[in-house]
């Protein structure tokens, strides 16, 4: 039985991944955009890491904002590692978690959905996850 | 029809040349310290202002952090300033011709509204003494 900290890294790290994935083909300024959200939502469980890297990129000079934008990615990846390998603070993933279900689904509908989801498949029968599968949303998180 | 261009001074095109260079240099030379988003929005005004003097390929390449992806940004800012500088050297030796310094004016004074520093720029340095003949 998958735990809700596990659901809570998987969700972290698809996250990151997705920021990542499209980060060399969206504007950078989304890139920062997306970063300091996702930064903004997990900061607890995050323990600061992205925290200068968000707040030095958006004021820095237009060179030294690529190698921070790249540093930035960089950072990203050890969360994605550490999601993971489930070396993240399972105490700090679950305050981090507590205070998106606190704000609500107007502001983190996605996030919480998809945590559900996480424990939602976990607890289904091969049948019931075969049908569930079908979809697409579910397919990614359950990767 | 086109329309024939009103009469425009050697003086006041010298001066033109001169702001033009001005602007453009103090661009080139905030790539390293202004901060991204300042920096985005001045490239946009410069190209915009002077945009009889800027070839498409400098419009293209302007390093705009709004619209343009990382992958882009690095040789867009090279392709930049590369191509401002020569067309700065370009303006400053008068190769580029007085028709199309015209043509800059216009811009500039279609953009009076919200340009009054260009345009007093300009006026100063064609009088000298800061006065300003179109104010």
């Amino acid at each position: 039985m998958i735990t809700i900290e596990k659901a809570i890294a998987k969700v972290i790290a698809s996250q990151a991944e997705a920021i990542i994935n499209d980060s060399e083909d969206i504007p950078a300024w989304d890139v920062l955009m997306r970063t300091k959200q996702f930064n903004d939502q997990w900061q607890i469980a995050l323990e600061g890491k992205l925290d200068e890297f968000v707040k030095r990129s958006a004021s820095c000079p237009i060179k030294n904002f690529l190698e921070m934008l790249d540093k930035t990615m960089g950072e990203m990846r050890k969360i994605i590692q550490s999601a993971r390998d489930g070396s993240m603070n399972p105490s700090l993933l679950r305050i981090a978690f507590g205070h998106i279900v606190f704000h609500g689904f107007e502001d983190y509908g996605d996030t919480i959905e998809n945590v559900a989801k996480i424990i939602l498949i976990d607890s289904m029968s091969e049948n019931e996850r075969l049908e569930f599968i079908d979809d697409e949303d579910a397919t990614q998180i359950c990767q | 029809m086109k329309m024939p261009h009103r009469f425009v001074s050697d003086k006041e095109i010298a001066a033109t040349r001169k702001v033009f260079a001005i602007q453009a240099k103090e661009l080139l030379n905030s790539i390293d310290g202004k901060d991204v988003a300042r920096f985005s929005f001045d490239a946009e005004y410069l190209v915009k202002r002077w945009s009889p003097l800027i070839d498409s390929t400098l419009k293209e390449a302007r390093p705009d952090v709004f619209s343009t992806s990382a992958r882009r940004l690095a040789k867009n800012i090279e392709i930049f300033r590369i191509r401002l500088s020569c067309i700065i050297d370009e303006v400053e030796r008068g190769k580029v011709d007085d028709a199309k310094m015209i043509e800059a004016i216009d811009c500039i004074q279609e953009w009076a509204n919200h340009d009054r520093e260009t345009i007093k720029l300009i006026n100063s340095i064609m009088t000298g003494a800061g006065q300003a003949p179109f104010d």
